[in-house]
Formats: structure tokens, C-alpha cells, sequence
């Protein structure tokens, strides 16, 4: 009996120690924060931990008219230490290079005109000369249709800035995504080309190799429709370039392309939803975990299809962790309705790496709709959520970088507003930490 | 204290042995019910229905599964989970109670916790063959693809000839670098469905990597004309819509009908959301368009004028005004479909949208200068608008002012590059021009797209035959028959190209090669005299007398009727030659 007693008393002090704790661990925080239905994120009532401030740079909403810009990327173009910007914008059928001309000033100029529906940008030396050249994912029209009139166009540099256009490859299904990488080993600095064609009801993802003096020859290794991105990196870590390409339309998967050398690739399914409105949107690589290998971020959030925008309550971000071997885990991060671009950096400067997506398709009648959030990392791959922007709202792009040369990451965003309501459109803006 | 410790931790153990053992599907506590404010009264009424009966002790299982389906249905996926798990630990031979966890897996992005309640719900009930469909593809998607073929192929055996199934299987054989043998299983499978796209969209790529550049259009063509892509039925899961209360589910199910052309498209789904939401216009708008698509004017107008009185405090968007000044010209009321247009104009400000339908109406109604003044204002908002371009294009050429339309036009293929009717007329200036030649260069990109499109069709072959004749005139021969041949590929009933590339042939004594077209351009035109005549001269050419005689023969009777004395001569003498 006497052992019963101490062993229950023993427990009785340790809940009630528990109890006390939480009561002033609830006592402590203050009016009950409410929660964001459509995001499902609890919105504090404490001061914001991450305030960005917006100042658009190049070219203005009002001289665009309703901007439809579909891709921004960070790059030193001119190669003079200072990060620039380059998007496609495509009510005009332009590429625009907005170069930082000196820290925090910069000059806008369209450097490719008449490329329509420009998809995607990439900046890299293609050719091996030394020089920065431009590669632009054409779908020949942004909104809806299964016409081949999609194409690869290449903006050689040839300096002052100057640039040559190239098409690589035309009269095809629409290309959303055309990246270079070195698939081939190339000692000479030439670089392969990854091409992720949506079209819309066939599409493709092929990889071109660069025989020199831009003449490529093309490799078709996927026939599904739907091609989003087709990021690069060495996934399996053997030493050989590999790429991913996010498949969407009724497939919803991403696929892995694993550069066996000598221009073979292996083909396997990193992972896929059995959900066929899933809307997958954006892939991007990132070493979420620090672990050396490249994990993918995804989102999920398109609503170009659909007569009644809006987001559905699955759209959002998630990682996918790389195990090694080609293994992925999917691990979903948060909801985001219309969630786009999914970027990864470390954001509140606490050494992890953390999360950020836009939204191009929410309820932009409602206030509390988010066009902008971010996921920050607690160093265990736990993230939470905090919301960076509601407005301007339609924000299809986002990219991360230094483009202050302190450290501190710069958000670049890009708003798409082929759809009501058009309020409040922004082009491109530069988002700097307060 | 450390003896006492270690008799704890001993007597935890001895009790963990010898507890029962305990299924691992547990009852869950019964959720309690979410906030319902601003929900619907009906499912506010079932849902507090449906919780009281399922507190009651001794409740029926129905009781709880209703509450299940009231919370599933509606977006409730934390609560409508705990149902279900209680359903599956009370009944745990129903597979639909697994079958519906896994569903709550699915839309989580759970796939491994899909894979295991789909394994549960096909244990308890093998012969459902969604389940399977549902298992192979989360298998195929999770990389386990011998798992995903033993499942297709289970389905297959339950449903056989499955087009899902099928589909699955190639994507398996395609996924192992089978490619010949899917190419195979995909031919077959657009024979037995040729309504299933996704099999003609997949075949259209494989041929195109086979270089079967023409099969590859042919089968675009197929995929594009067979429409979207729908999931397999699923009664299990398509029946939890009659549990549906939620205003914008039911909308994005109505366009899932709508856009796979499913059932009534959505109808009675969207009257049952605009009933619960009647001052929305979104369901409105969505029912006007699926009237519209059927032609059904009255319908249309009648649905947007009730959104419209309806929901006075809510605000149309311009494709609203624009939809119904549409059902207006449906039922051909062209002043009420301009003064809807107008309406919405001076609700909404300048919108593109409505100037352009304002503008194609006025031309309709042969009020010119205003209608170039609206669609000019159209263009002026959006200068890529490709349909406002060509409408302002065609008013334009309509007073004269050809330079400016040619403009407009551009400006609608840099929006639109295969925009068909800114192409076709395109052409058509170059052809009134007199420029044929340079029209081929929107002929070309317009055949390309919409090879189907008659008048595409045509003005290719038409092409084809001006530049044949221009080359021959030329003495450029080879060009001659390059362009009658491939303009008989586009159109095999152009009459003109056949008899043409056959007197070709038939005056270079390529006997042999003039037959074909000959013989169709005969009968394509048999009452033409002068095809009997060159019919009969390559039959004589090239050995087959008998029908020589015979097409020579009569040949002399249709020149005769003609009044033709010529041809009838020619013919004359030829027979006479002939042994």
C-alpha cells in the first residue's frame, strides 16, 4: 500500500504540475487568435514578424494595361556583380531585362519582342563564349489551346547589350519551361537544353543536345501533356545532371529523369495525386533540410481552366524530401489557395531554410484573401505559416535573391491579371524586408 | 524512490501483456459540430438532425453514416473522418467505410494512408472495381508499379475492357520503356473508345516520335474533337453530391459536367446552388452558359434576367452582360441585346468585354461608325483582344479602310496566332490582292490548326491549284505537280486539282501516274467529256483497251450532248487507233 500511495501521488503531482503550466502558458497569450479559413492559417493578433514593403520596378501596371506577366528570374545578365531581373510579360509578346545599373537603381528594356506568349525566362551561357545568353519557353499564346505554335527561342548575347534571336525549335506543342544544363558533359562550356512542353491536350518534356553552333538535336522522353517546369539538378548525387518535370493536366505527377550518361535517361514517378483537379503549378529545387541533397518544392493552385476561379481547399505548397536513389517523401507544408512559384530562402535569418508561394486564383472579393505568404522553417522542417501580402492580388511569379548584396533575401513578384477582378494590378515589384 | 520507479515501469509492462489485444481501427469520440454559421439552413437542420441521432445510445449505424456523409459532402473532412473510422470499427466488413477514409486520404495528399484504406476497402469488397481504379493509379503515382499493374488488370477482369484500365496498363508498358507494345495497346484502345481523349492524345505523341507526322495529326485531332478527360464513375463517391449543401462545390461539380458534357452538363446541380445561395450570381452565370452552349436563347435569358433581379446588391461581371446581350441575339433581339450591353457598360465602366459584344451587335445591325467607334473603345482596353480585332477589322474593310483592318488583324494573331477567322481573312485580303503567293502564309498555319475546318480545307486546295497553274505557266513542272499533289492530299473532291495534276502527267507520258487522278477526276465530274477523253488515252497508254474503248465511247456521247464537237473527234480518233 505504501508503494501504491507514492506511486499515485507521484502521478497526481506531476498533472498537476502540468495542469498549472498550461494555465499560464494560456493565461500568457493574451485575446485567442482567429483562424483563416481559407488558408487555415491562425492569424495573431501580436505584431507581425515579416513585413515586406513593394516598390514596382520597370515597367508600370498602367503602361501594360492588364499585365500578364508570367515568369521573373533572378540573374546577373551583364555579369557586373549585381543581380538583375528578367521576365516575360505577355500582353506584349516582350522579354524584359530590368538591370540593376548600379545597387538598387534600375533600367528596364525589352530585349526579345515579338515572342509570343513568353512562358518562361533562363539566363546561362549557352553557346560556352563567355556570355550570358537568354532561353524563352514561347507558348505561342498563354490562355487555352492544344495549337502547336509553342517554340524555344534563344537571346544569344553578343554583348553591349545586344542580343541575336535564335529559334531552336518551332511548330511544336506550347513550351512552358526551357532551362540549360550540362546533360552531356561538355568540356567546352556548351549547355544542353530542358524543354517542358504543356500544350494542352498532348504535350511533351524533351531534352535537346547542344551540337554546337546552336544546332540541337532533340529527345522526346515523355509524351504526357501538361509540362509545367523541368528543373535541373543532381538528384541521385552520382555527379551527372538530372532533371524533374512537373506533369499537370489530368496526370498530376512529377516525373524524374535520371542522366544515366551517354544521353540515356531513366524515367521514373517521384510522386503523383490520384486528385486530377489537384492543379499543379510550380516546381522549384531547394535543399529544404540541409541534408546535401536537392529536395523539390511544389505548388499546387492553378486555375486557368476553371469558370469559377478561385481556390480549392488542397491548393498549396509542399516538399518533396530526396531520400537518395531517386526516392522522394511528399511532405505537404500548408494551404494556400491559387498558390504559385514556390521559392525557398532563409528568410528571417535564423539559418534554416524557409518557404515562400504567391496566389494567382482566390477569392479577391473577400479582404482577407492572401496573394502572398510565406512558411518559416523552426530548423525541423515545421513550418508555419505567416502572411507577407494580400494585395496587389494575381501574383503568378515570385523569385528570391540578393539583389541588395546585404544578405538579407529581396522577394520579386509578377502579377498575371488575365481574369476580374482588375483592381489592383501590379507588374513587377521588388519586395524589401522592413 | 528507484525501486519504486522500477516496480512502476514492471507493473506497466505485466499490464501492456496481458491486455486484449485491439483492433487497429478505433472508434472515435463523435465529433462534436463544427461552427455553422452562415451555412445553409437545410444543412444546419440535418447536420444538428443527424448529430442528435447519432448520440443516441443504441444508434442504428445509418444515423452515424448520414452525419458522415452530411460532413464529407461539405467540406468537414476532420469531422467527417471520425465518423468514418467509427463506422469502420463498429462495421468493419463495409468496405465504404475504408473506401471513404481513403478519399479523405486522397484529397490530404496522403498517398501511403490512401494505399492502405484502399487496400482494407478492396479487401471487404473485391468485386467494386473503382477500388481498384483508385489503388492502381495511387500505386502507379507512388512509384510501386507492379502493384499498379496487378491492380489495373484486376479491374479489367471486373469490368472487361475497361477503357481506364487499359489506359493505366499502357501508361505501365510506356513507364518500362515498352513503347511498341503500348503503341499497339493504344490503337486498339481508341478503336473500342473513340471517345476516350486521353488514349488519342497519348497515341498522337507516339506516333509523332515514330515520324508518322500525318497519323499524329489525325489522332490531335480525334483527342481534341473526343473533349476532356472524366474520372471514372464511382457511385460511392458520386452519390455523397446529394449530401452537398456547399454553394461552391456544387458550382466547380456543375462545370466538371459541364466541360465532359456529363448528364444535363451541370443543370440540376446548379439549380439546387442557386437555390441556396440566390442572391450569388456565379451559379447564374454558369447555368446561362450551359443554355448558351445549346443554343437554347430563352433559357439563357431567362437565367441571367433571374440572377440579375435576384441579386441586385451583387455585381455582374462583364462576361455576365456579355452572356446575356448573347441570348438576346439567340433569340434574335438585337436592340435588347445592345441595350444590355449598355447597361452593363454603365454599371461596370469601360470594360473591353462588353464594347467588343456591343460592337459585333451594332455591325450585326449595320450601324457601322458605331460599331467601329465600340469596338475601336474594345480594342483600346485590350489591344490583344483577338475576337474585338477581327470584329473591328471586318467593319472596317466594310467602309473601305483596308489598312487599318490589316492592323487590327496583326494585332489579333499576336494574341492568338491560329485565331481561324483573323487567318482566314487574312488570306482572303492577299488573295483579292492578288498576292496568292503570299497568302499561303496564314493558308498554311490556318490548315495547320483546324485541318478539319472546311473552309480551311478549301482555301488550301484553292491555293494549291493557283500556285500549281502559276508554276506550270512558269514551265516549272516539278513545282507544278508538288502543288496539285499535295492540294488533292487536302482535298481529294477538288475536281480541278485531280484533272490537273493528271494532264500533267498524261503530257510528260507518265502514263501510269495519271491514271489515279484521272479516274477521280472522272468521277468526281462524269459528266465531262474531256476526262473520258484523257481517261481513254492513259487507258490506251497502258495496255487496258477494253475500258478505253469503253470511256472512249462515251466520251463521244457526252461531247456530243455538250456540243462539242471536238472532244468527240479526239475521242474518234483514239478508238480508231485501238486494235
Amino acid at each position: 500500500m505504501r508503494l501504491g500511495h507514492y506511486l499515485f501521488l507521484a502521478c497526481v503531482a506531476v498533472a498537476i504540475g502540468g495542469l498549472v503550466l498550461r494555465v499560464r502558458q494560456t493565461a500568457s497569450g493574451g485575446p485567442p487568435a482567429r483562424v483563416d479559413t481559407t488558408t487555415r492559417t491562425t492569424i495573431s493578433n501580436e505584431a507581425p514578424e515579416l513585413v515586406y514593403e513593394p516598390t514596382p520596378i520597370g515597367a508600370l501596371a498602367s503602361e501594360l494595361g492588364r499585365p500578364l506577366v508570367t515568369h521573373v528570374h533572378l540573374a546577373d545578365l551583364d555579369q557586373d556583380g549585381l543581380l538583375d531581373v528578367l521576365y516575360g510579360e505577355a500582353s506584349t509578346n516582350t522579354v524584359r531585362w530590368i538591370r540593376q545599373v548600379s545597387r538598387g537603381e534600375f533600367v528596364e528594356i525589352a530585349i526579345g519582342e515579338s515572342i509570343p506568349g513568353p512562358a518562361h525566362v533562363w539566363v546561362g551561357d549557352v553557346n560556352g563564349d563567355g556570355r550570358n545568353d537568354v532561353l524563352v519557353a514561347s507558348m505561342g499564346q498563354i490562355l487555352p489551346t492544344n495549337e502547336r505554335i509553342g517554340a524555344v527561342v534563344a537571346l544569344e548575347n553578343l554583348g553591349d547589350e545586344k542580343f541575336r534571336r535564335r529559334v531552336l525549335l518551332d511548330q511544336t506543342a506550347r513550351v512552358s519551361d526551357v532551362r540549360g544544363a550540362n546533360l552531356s558533359g561538355h568540356s567546352d562550356g556548351r549547355l544542353d537544353l530542358v524543354v517542358g512542353q504543356f500544350g494542352y491536350a498532348q504535350g511533351e518534356t524533351r531534352w535537346m543536345k547542344n551540337l554546337g553552333e546552336w544546332n540541337f538535336e532533340s529527345t522526346v522522353v515523355s509524351s504526357l501533356s501538361g509540362c509545367v517546369h523541368t528543373p535541373v539538378a543532381d538528384f541521385d548525387g552520382d555527379g551527372r545532371v538530372d532533371f524533374a518535370a512537373l506533369i499537370s493536366q489530368e496526370w498530376e505527377e512529377i516525373h524524374l529523369f535520371r542522366n544515366r550518361g551517354r544521353g540515356v535517361f531513366e524515367s521514373s514517378i517521384a510522386w503523383g495525386s490520384t486528385n486530377e483537379d489537384y492543379g499543379s503549378s510550380g516546381l522549384a529545387v531547394a535543399d529544404v533540410n540541409r541534408d546535401g541533397k536537392p529536395d523539390l518544392i511544389y505548388t499546387n493552385g492553378d486555375g486557368f481552366d476553371y469558370p469559377v476561379r478561385g481556390g480549392r481547399p488542397w491548393h498549396g505548397i509542399q516538399w518533396l524530401e530526396n531520400k537518395g536513389g531517386g526516392a522522394f517523401v511528399h511532405r505537404r507544408v500548408g494551404a494556400l489557395p491559387g498558390a504559385y512559384s514556390p521559392c525557398a530562402a532563409d528568410l528571417d535569418g535564423d539559418g534554416d531554410i524557409d518557404l515562400l508561394a504567391v496566389s494567382c486564383f482566390a477569392d479577391w472579393d473577400s479582404p482577407d484573401a492572401v496573394s502572398m505568404m510565406a512558411w518559416l522553417n523552426d530548423g525541423q522542417e515545421r513550418f508555419r505559416p505567416v502572411v507577407l501580402a494580400r494585395r496587389p492580388t494575381h501574383l503568378v511569379t515570385a523569385a528570391v535573391g540578393d539583389l541588395d548584396g546585404n544578405g538579407v533575401p529581396v522577394i520579386v513578384t509578377g502579377g498575371m491579371y488575365a481574369f476580374p477582378p482588375f483592381d489592383n494590378p501590379s507588374s513587377v515589384m521588388l519586395w524589401r524586408r522592413k | 524512490m528507484i525501486a519504486a520507479l522500477a516496480v512502476g515501469v514492471a507493473a506497466y509492462f505485466v499490464a501492456a501483456w496481458t491486455a486484449p489485444r485491439q483492433s487497429p481501427v478505433q472508434p472515435v469520440a463523435l465529433p462534436a459540430l463544427p461552427d455553422l454559421t452562415g451555412q445553409p439552413s437545410e444543412l444546419r437542420e440535418r447536420l444538428q438532425r443527424a448529430h442528435a441521432a447519432a448520440r443516441q445510445p443504441n444508434r442504428p449505424l445509418e444515423s452515424l453514416a448520414e452525419l458522415g456523409r452530411l460532413f464529407h459532402a461539405n467540406g468537414y473532412v476532420v469531422e467527417a473522418e471520425a465518423c468514418w473510422q467509427t463506422l469502420a470499427a463498429e462495421d468493419p466488413r463495409n468496405a465504404r467505410w475504408s473506401y471513404l477514409i481513403a478519399e479523405l486520404r486522397r484529397l490530404d495528399s496522403d498517398n501511403p494512408g490512401q494505399i492502405a484504406w484502399l487496400v482494407r476497402a478492396t479487401e471487404r469488397a473485391p468485386t467494386y472495381a473503382p477500388a481498384w481504379l483508385r489503388l492502381a493509379d495511387v500505386q502507379f503515382k507512388s512509384g510501386r508499379i507492379d502493384a499498379a499493374r496487378q491492380a489495373y488488370q484486376k479491374r479489367l477482369s471486373l469490368l472487361p475492357g475497361d477503357a481506364y484500365a487499359r489506359l493505366g496498363l499502357v501508361r505501365v508498358a510506356l513507364q518500362e520503356r515498352r513503347r511498341d507494345e503500348a503503341r499497339s495497346m493504344l490503337a486498339e484502345l481508341v478503336r473500342d473508345w473513340p471517345a476516350f481523349s486521353p488514349a488519342h492524345n497519348l497515341l498522337a505523341e507516339q506516333l509523332a516520335i515514330d515520324g508518322d507526322l500525318p497519323g499524329a495529326n489525325r489522332a490531335r485531332v480525334r483527342g481534341r474533337d473526343a473533349g476532356r478527360f472524366r474520372e471514372a464513375e464511382d457511385p460511392w463517391l458520386d452519390e455523397l453530391i446529394a449530401w452537398c449543401f456547399d454553394y461552391d462545390r456544387l458550382c466547380v461539380r456543375a462545370t466538371v459536367d459541364r466541360q465532359t458534357k456529363y448528364g444535363d452538363h451541370g443543370r440540376a446541380t446548379l439549380e439546387r446552388a442557386i437555390a441556396l445561395k440566390p442572391d450569388a450570381l456565379a451559379a447564374y452565370e454558369l447555368l446561362g452558359g450551359v443554355y448558351l452552349e445549346s443554343n437554347d436563347g430563352e433559357n439563357a435569358r431567362r437565367v441571367y434576367e433571374r440572377g440579375l433581379a435576384a441579386a441586385p446588391a451583387a455585381t455582374p461581371s462583364a462576361h455576365y452582360f456579355v452572356n446575356l446581350s448573347r441570348a438576346y441575339l439567340l433569340l434574335q433581339q438585337p436592340t435588347a441585346a445592345v441595350r444590355v450591353c449598355r447597361e452593363g457598360l454603365a454599371r461596370l465602366g469601360d470594360a473591353y468585354e462588353l464594347y467588343d459584344a456591343l460592337g459585333a451587335v451594332l455591325l450585326e445591325m449595320g450601324e457601322r461608325d458605331a460599331a467601329i467607334a465600340a469596338l475601336r473603345k474594345a480594342v483600346q482596353g485590350s489591344p490583344i483582344a483577338a475576337n474585338a480585332n477581327y470584329t473591328l477589322a471586318t467593319a472596317l474593310i466594310g467602309g473601305g479602310q483596308l489598312e487599318e483592318a490589316v492592323e487590327a488583324l496583326r494585332r489579333a494573331l499576336a494574341a492568338e496566332p491560329t485565331h481561324p477567322p483573323t487567318l482566314a481573312l487574312l488570306a482572303q485580303i492577299e488573295i483579292d490582292s492578288g498576292r496568292w503567293l503570299d497568302a499561303i502564309k496564314y493558308l498554311r498555319p490556318l490548315y495547320d490548326a483546324h485541318p478539319d475546318l472546311p473552309e480551311a480545307r478549301e482555301k488550301m486546295a484553292y491555293y494549291y491549284r493557283h500556285a500549281g497553274w502559276t508554276a506550270e505557266k512558269a514551265g516549272d513542272f516539278t513545282a507544278a505537280e508538288r502543288h496539285y499533289r499535295a492540294g488533292r492530299e487536302i482535298d481529294p473532291n477538288d475536281a480541278e486539282l485531280q484533272v490537273r495534276l493528271g494532264v500533267l502527267c498524261l503530257t510528260q507520258r507518265r502514263f501510269a501516274e495519271a491514271v489515279d487522278p484521272l479516274e477521280a477526276y472522272h468521277r468526281l465530274q462524269p459528266r465531262e467529256a474531256r476526262g473520258a477523253l484523257y481517261l481513254g488515252q492513259v487507258y490506251a497508254a497502258t495496255g487496258r483497251r477494253n475500258e478505253a474503248k469503253e470511256i472512249l465511247r462515251k466520251g463521244i456521247q457526252l461531247a456530243e450532248e455538250a456540243g462539242n464537237p471536238g472532244t468527240a473527234q479526239h475521242c474518234r480518233d483514239i478508238l480508231q487507233r485501238l486494235p
